[in-house]
């Protein structure tokens, strides 16, 4: 268990070190960027940048520089919403996408690992057909498909929900985020309801159910204590993709819905050109999707003592 | 008072009838074997009255007084549970992986409501089958044990709940040679003790006299003959009863006497040692094969004899060019045979792998699959004189010339075996390495393989290294035989004196398994 | 069979209809009938109407759909002899080589690929090479896992084997054993892998990232049909469809066949 841990954290320093150095290259030397001299700055911004960046330094000692703000969590101004630095855009929009996708991998699991199990308990039957169809077609719905529809029917026809922007809270007004996370659970459920079948239906194929049955237990209990655990390997597995699906598919629903979150705030900044926040969201998401991966390599030694090696 | 009677029992599985007409008895305490080759219903017979196997059964099956033809699954299962125990073939896939042995032994102890054992119960449990160290083997899950400590387990689990019959579907297939005859011993001793009944599928015909009461030969699916275990091990009446025992060599038959006299030195290993790195992270390396020396001289047949993990493949592979060596020499007459080796010298010594559709391209045809070492090795031939070859080579194996442009996944167990030997020979080689040829095979196929493999060694002369751990199987055609254990070797000789007078444990066991 | 002959059905007759339709149909998909703007399905010349700026809807269709495809044939392609060369090499080589492969692709597999791939266009222009190359850049990293896994199991049998006895150097192994025995898994892959490229392609036009005019894709038609969805939801729901579908049967095609060969 400490050996993958140990690993895993060894892998995912040269991962985070290549996008630092490709940022850092990125910002010094893109067309458009903020040193370029094609914009004009106001004069604070140039002042809080040359400082920030120490362009008068040398190329190794800049880089040093840009490392250790990094690592304080200091992003520098950003290029486009002049009064905000990076960290205080992040820290405003983070929470809005945290629990966009925190609900949404919360729908997605429950709705697919229930028509997953519903559909392997009997394979080649209707119900496993017809799910299994369903499934199939909410994966290839693409969320920018999908948000719009959704706010089509439910916001503009039937006028039932809000078509864009926040309430309050979650707590107070939870109408504004039902679509949203709906729109985005959809396609990682359909995944995550084949693959918890087809875990399943391998599962209850193998020999060591065979051994349980013989030993008279109830279908339930061979259920729960032999067949789910190695069921929910491929899911998992999953895991890992899955929360680069969500991330990237946030940016989508966010950007249909208004939603004032972190991708939102990255594609107004990809589009303007805003490299110091750009940089910093690309680093925040992969930091993100290796806490993922650990988490589900983690979670998957356990469902299988066989991969502890 | 009978303990299980089958009367007239017949398996259907759609509208085919697989078994017909089979009937037994067990009483308390007797063994009652099924014996037979693989698909003659003996599986089907032993699982399907209980509702484990896909078939639906006719005719009539008492257990305790009880039928259980046309019983629902619940009440099936309701009688598996407090009743009947069963160990299965493989118990690397029979037992849940996610579970620790104590996990296992705690289920099936409390399966027919029995209490939840404590930790001293439960090594008790271990102990009982054998099991040393309980301590240490309860945490453990299946995939740390070895293949006879989990089918110690399997049996542990499947006395657990004190059954009174136990339904053993070839418990000892699957393992090595010489942990047959502890396994088979430990379920006579187990049954003496409880009284409970045993009924015994099994392909392992040598262990039956000793350890069943009576046998029945089954084959398509019926009965052929039945009777008490030594009149049907020493005078079968049946001609396909017969053709299994003669099938199945044991030291107990005849022995050949009459093997080729061998000529000059051919191949020969000094101090022979192989490495493998560890695996994972921080792992140390791996001895798979330490300072072995073995020779082989011209026609002679050479058996290296062990378990599965004793490093009889990678000597194989490291004689043949086909696997790394770490330290010490191999040379053939004399000259240095380095790992990676010449066109010239790869003519020389030529593998048969064990599982023969696996050792076959399953994209090529056989007539492409027996050109291939010609077409690198012998690139003087013109495609005509391939073509010559490659059918010489079909008919020295009694193929059928029609085969030539069939796929591997029309052959035939033994017929796949019998192409791999044809592109083994095409070349001309001096020597064969066989590596477990036949234990893939069913043994009436494995049987006519060896019948090859003797008229080669009459006929041509090919010096052959023999890798396999069955020791009478060597000892039909070997001349000499060495013993492997965990990488080294323990006793070398040759083989009659090796049979007659096993000296080192390993030896031992290996002798009293056969 | 007949559950691959359906879907590969319906997708031939998509590919056939963007080949031929824009010969066919009197307006192409750029030019503007200043006469029937936002026309509806059946106006004279237009059997799907016209969107906002007078083009009709059934061209602009079967031209985005020729694009996409485009796009994704070619993006899988790139994707495929990057990841079969880096799996085959990595697969075979075994030990350090392999692991130092491997572990290259799981740094890459943790880069959220999607944002350095709208980093890319940004910084260096939309041209339409630098998608297909942006996006294959992206899949290959799967195709190279599932090929890496594959060679490390055949080179394994006894078959690769007998054929160094034979007497065969790697190179005639790996082109002439191994290739065609993981060409069918490739190619599961492969119908699996156009679907997620599709939707790469979908969501950068949809940024605005993606092809762009004179150009159009079916992710651009999406955009604007989503833009527009108020006031002529046709303009959504059609192309919507029509990607829908070919993404469905591609999946469909592609899970089928790799139950076949996997």
């Amino acid at each position: 268990m400490r050996a993958l841990i140990l690993r895993r954290l060894l892998t995912a320093i040269p991962t985070l070190l290549l996008v630092l150095i490709a940022s850092f290259a990125l910002m010094r030397f893109a067309p458009g960027g903020p040193f370029d001299g094609e914009r004009p700055l106001a004069p604070e911004t140039r002042a809080a940048l040359e400082a920030a960046y120490g362009l008068n330094l040398p190329m190794g000692e800049q880089f040093a520089l840009y490392l250790k703000r990094t690592l304080t969590g200091d992003f520098g101004p950003s290029l486009v919403y002049r009064d905000f630095t990076v960290t205080q855009l992040i820290a405003d929009s983070l929470p809005v996408s945290l629990t966009l996708g925190g609900l949404a991998i919360i729908l997605a699991l429950a709705l697919g690992l229930a028509a997953g199990t519903v559909a392997a308990l009997r394979p080649g039957g209707w119900a496993d057909e017809a799910l299994m169809l369903l499934a199939t077609i909410v994966t290839a719905l693409p969320s920018f498909v999908t948000g719009p529809l959704l706010a089509l029917i439910f916001g503009l026809w039937l006028g039932w929900l809000p078509v864009g922007g926040l309430g309050d809270s979650l707590l107070t007004a939870p109408q504004f985020w039902v679509m949203p996370v709906i729109a985005l659970a959809l396609p990682v459920a359909g995944a995550i309801a084949k693959l918890a079948r087809a875990g399943l239906a391998a599962a209850l194929a193998q020999e060591h159910i065979r051994t349980a049955r013989a030993r008279g237990l109830s279908t339930g209990a061979i259920i729960v204590r032999h067949a789910l655990r190695p069921a929910l390997v491929p899911v998992v597995s999953y895991l890992g993709p899955a929360a680069a699906g969500l991330l990237t598919g946030a940016v989508i629903i966010e950007t249909v819905f208004a939603l004032p979150g972190l991708g939102r705030y990255f594609v107004q900044g990809a589009l303007n050109r805003d490299y110091p926040l750009i940089m910093a969201v690309i680093l925040l998401y992969a930091a993100l999707l290796i806490a993922f991966n650990l988490i589900a390599d983690l979670l998957y030694g356990w469902l299988d003592p066989r991969s502890r090696t | 008072m009978t303990l299980y009677r089958l009367e007239g029992l017949s398996v259907t599985i759609g509208d085919r009838t697989l078994v017909r007409d089979v009937s037994l008895e067990i009483a308390p305490g007797e063994c009652v074997a099924l014996a037979g080759a693989s698909g003659s219903g003996k599986s089907l017979t032993s699982l399907s009255p209980f509702g484990l196997s896909a078939g639906r059964i006719g005719g009539s099956a008492m257990l305790a007084g009880q039928q259980l033809a046309g019983l629902p699954e619940a009440d099936l299962s309701r009688l598996r549970r407090a009743y009947v125990g069963f160990v299965f073939q493989q118990p690397l896939t029979a037992l849940t992986p996610h579970l620790t042995a104590a996990q296992h032994l705690a289920e099936c102890a409390m399966q027919a409501g029995g209490p939840r054992p404590d930790r001293a119960a439960l090594c008790h449990m271990l102990e009982a089958v054998g099991l040393a160290d309980p301590l240490v083997k309860l945490k453990r899950y299946p995939h740390q044990l070895s293949g006879g400590e989990r089918q110690r387990l399997m049996i542990a689990c499947a006395i657990a709940h004190r059954p009174k019959l136990l339904i053993a579907d070839e418990p000892v297939s699957a393992l090595d040679a010489h942990l047959r005859g502890e396994i088979m011993a430990l379920l006579t001793r187990l049954r003496h003790e409880t009284g409970m009944g045993l009924l015994l599928v099994s392909h392992d015909l040598a262990s039956l006299e000793a350890h069943a009461d009576r046998v029945l030969v089954m084959q398509g699916g019926q009965v052929v003959e039945a009777g008490g275990s030594a009149t049907i091990a020493r005078a079968p009446t049946h001609a396909y009863s017969r053709a299994l025992w003669e099938a199945t060599p044991s030291l107990r038959g005849p022995l050949p006497g009459d093997l080729p006299a061998p000529g000059a030195k051919l191949v020969e290993a000094c101090g022979l040692t192989v490495r493998f790195a560890g695996a994972g992270l921080f792992a140390r390396p791996v001895t798979a094969v330490d300072n072995v020396d073995l020779s082989v001289r011209e026609g002679e047949a050479v058996a290296l004899i062990g378990g599965s993990g004793s490093g009889k493949s990678t000597i194989g592979r490291a004689i043949a060019g086909l696997g790394p060596v770490s330290v010490g020499a191999v040379s053939w007459r004399g000259e240095p045979l380095k790992p990676h080796r010449t066109r010239d010298q790869r003519r020389w010594i030529q593998p048969v792998f064990q599982d023969p559709l696996a050792s076959l391209d399953p994209r090529w045809r056989v007539s492409d699959i027996i050109a291939e070492p010609l077409v690198h090795l012998r690139p003087d031939l013109t495609a005509w004189g391939r073509a010559g070859l490659v059918k010489k080579a079909l008919q020295l194996v009694d193929l059928d010339g029609a085969l030539a442009d069939a796929t591997p996944m029309a052959l035939s167990g033994g017929q796949a075996q019998r192409v791999a030997i044809a592109r083994a020979l095409v070349a001309e080689p001096q020597m064969l390495v066989l590596d477990e040829a036949t234990s893939a095979l069913d043994p009436l196929v494995g049987a006519q393989i060896v019948a090859l493999l003797k008229r080669l060694q009459r006929e041509q002369h090919i010096a052959m290294l023999v890798i396999t751990h069955y020791l009478a199987l060597a000892a039909q055609f070997c001349h000499r035989a060495l013993v492997l254990d965990a990488g080294q070797i323990v006793e070398a000789g040759p083989i009659m004196e090796l049979i007659a007078a096993p000296q080192a444990p390993m030896t031992q066991r290996l002798v009293a398994a056969s | 069979m007949s559950r691959i002959a359906l879907p590969a059905i319906i997708v031939a007759l998509i590919v056939l209809a963007a080949l031929i339709l824009p010969a066919l149909l009197p307006w192409s998909h750029d030019a503007i009938d200043w006469d029937h703007v936002r026309a509806p399905a059946g106006s004279p010349g237009h059997l799907l109407g016209t969107d906002e700026l007078g083009r009709d809807r059934l061209a602009r269709l079967a031209v985005a759909s020729r694009i996409t495809l485009l796009v994704a044939l070619a993006a899988a392609l790139v994707s495929m002899v990057v990841g079969i060369a880096w799996g085959m090499i990595a697969g075979w080589a075994g030990g350090r080589v392999d692991e130092a492969m491997m572990r290259i692709v799981d740094a890459l597999y943790a880069l959220p690929f999607m944002f350095i791939v709208i980093v890319l266009m940004v910084v260096f222009g939309r041209s339409i090479l630098l998608v297909f190359v942006g996006i294959g850049l992206v899949e290959w990293l799967t195709m190279a896992r599932i090929v890496r896994g594959q060679v490390m199991t055949l080179r394994q049998r006894p078959f690769v084997l007998a054929a160094t006895a034979s007497g065969a150097p790697v190179r005639v192994i790996l082109l002439r054993h191994i290739l065609p025995n993981i060409a069918g898994v490739a190619l599961a892959y492969l119908t699996l892998t156009l679907p997620g490229i599709i939707m790469i392609e979908s969501f950068l036009s949809f940024l605005g990232l993606g092809v762009q005019e004179p150009l159009t894709s079916l992710g651009i038609l999406v955009k604007e049909g989503a833009d527009d969805m108020d006031v002529a939801p046709m303009g959504l729901l059609v192309p919507g469809g029509v990607m829908v579908t070919l993404l469905v049967c591609l999946t469909l095609i592609g899970e089928r066949l790799r139950d076949r060969f996997a």
